[in-house]
């Protein structure tokens, strides 16, 4: 049983882990897809003007 | 393919007015490509681009380039396949190593062709970019379009940073009240045992964005901060926010590194204004560019982002200025000066209006966020200015962004 961890995935837009764990049998049992990046973008919409929303969010 | 030295070139002289490059500029350009005096300490400074709370928005900004070539303007599928390695399917990145035709080309003849041959997509050591030609300024590390993955690639960029001497360019920003909201690489060898680490002087595992440029600015000859999350915090840093996103400059301050830092804003900022600042070091050496004058207030080259808001009474190079006649738009979408549905234009220090968006070789179909040229076939979008390239960009006095602000009022 081992345990392939893959940090960075690259040649996709963003931040991305992958784990994937093996049997004995070398057959992939488990994956795990991990987003390593926050930003939370719902909290910089707080007590803002509405109209502002278009513009803030397509920036993701 | 790839992109040879003599297309850069070619890119350089036709951008040559865009890009603020004198004839003479032009000269020494082909002949820093021949035998590049960066000023870096490195023959062939490589560069690291690191991704921050970011949307890759400037990467894309970059990469959609729209060329001259051919008169038509189209998205530069040879620039694509030099940094993806081929993935794109208009350019044929397998072919062998093609032979400069040394009679036909101009600019290797200017040159002495002192290079060559071309670098072929993924080099021995990683993905070559070379928009900046010839694998001169190679690209080693860039998460969106890097060959391989995980600790690879980790290992790749150990012997990069350990040489030292490139340039570290960084879009997003930077999450400091957790730095574990942004992670950049695992810090492990993939055995499928785990424990050993790659880099020993960071921790063993999950590498922070925060501990990764502490261990790199040292190293780097020059940092380019790419975009305004990365110059000033940007989206993520708008009031609210829970991460604490900074920029660069914060970050470097906060952390008492110091190192040479250009800022280049803007959300996305123009492919210009990121290949201005290399072209400006390729020519003229990294200490030209640290001379006081060439770099404004915020940090930003003053060439391309100016002293002065774009937009006065006084008068502007927007379309949609009053004094060109149109009046003032009294709803969004109406023709005329946007300046009561919230333009920022009189605060915001750019070239945005005069160097616009999209400009092909017969001037048509150019826009930015408020005006294109007027004339026929050119778009209007009719927008306000969000003044997304300011330090304050997203919270006030640019938002809200559809409400005059205090000290915008209309011209």
């Amino acid at each position: 049983m081992a345990t392939l961890r893959i940090a960075p995935v690259n040649r996709i837009e963003g931040h991305m882990d992958v784990s994937a764990t093996t049997d004995v049998n070398k057959v992939v049992t488990h994956v795990d897809n991990e987003v390593v990046m926050f930003r939370g973008l719902e909290n910089v919409m707080v007590k803002r003007d509405p109209r502002d929303a278009p513009i803030i969010t397509p920036r993701t | 393919m790839n992109i040879t030295r003599r297309q850069f070139l070619h890119y350089c002289t036709a951008s040559a007015a865009a890009l603020g490059l004198s004839q003479m500029d032009l000269l020494k350009l082909e002949k820093a490509l021949a035998t590049p005096q960066t000023g870096c300490g490195s023959p062939t400074p490589s560069v690291i681009w690191m991704t921050g709370q970011a949307c890759s928005g400037c990467q894309t900004s970059l990469l959609n380039r729209v060329v001259d070539t051919g008169g038509t303007g189209y998205y530069d599928a040879d620039l694509l396949n030099a940094l993806t390695g081929g993935a794109f399917p208009q350019g044929v990145p397998s072919d062998p190593i093609p032979e400069l035709n040394v009679v036909n080309d101009v600019a290797d003849l200017l040159v002495g062709d002192a290079v060559g041959t071309l670098v072929p997509a993924i080099t021995p050591r990683g993905l070559t970019w070379a928009p900046f030609s010839n694998g001169y300024v190679t690209l080693e590390w860039l998460t969106t379009v890097n060959a391989g993955a995980g600790d690879i690639n980790v290992q790749h960029i150990k012997n990069i940073v350990n040489t030292g001497g490139f340039f570290l360019l960084l879009d997003g920003s930077i999450p400091v009240l957790d730095e574990n909201f942004c992670l950049v690489f695992d810090n492990e060898v993939n055995d499928g045992v785990g424990g050993t680490k790659i880099i020993s002087s960071l921790p063993l595992g999950p590498i922070t964005l925060s501990d990764a440029l502490r261990w790199m600015i040292p190293q780097a000859a020059a940092c380019i901060s790419v975009g305004t999350c990365s110059a000033f915090g940007g989206i993520p840093s708008g009031k609210k926010n829970k991460t604490g996103a900074i920029g660069l400059q914060q970050f470097m301050s906060d952390n008492s590194l110091s190192k040479p830092l250009i800022n280049v804003p803007g959300c996305p900022p123009h492919p210009d204004w990121i290949v201005y600042p290399v072209a400006q070091i390729l020519i003229h050496g990294l200490p030209s560019v640290l001379a006081p004058g060439w770099l404004d207030a915020w940090g930003r080259p003053a060439a391309t982002f100016g002293n002065q808001p774009f937009c006065s009474a006084a008068g502007s190079s927007c379309a949609n200025h009053p004094s060109m006649g149109a009046g003032f738009a009294q709803h969004l979408g109406d023709d005329g000066c946007q300046g009561n549905m919230g333009c920022k234009g009189p605060i915001t220090f750019g070239d945005c209006p005069s160097r616009q968006k999209n400009v092909f070789d017969d001037g048509t179909v150019n826009n930015w966020c408020s005006a294109g040229s007027r004339g026929p076939n050119i778009a209007q979008a009719r927008h306000v200015c969000q003044s997304c390239i300011q330090p304050d960009f997203p919270d006030p006095p640019t938002s809200p962004f559809y409400e005059p602000a205090s000290g915008a009022s209309p011209v």
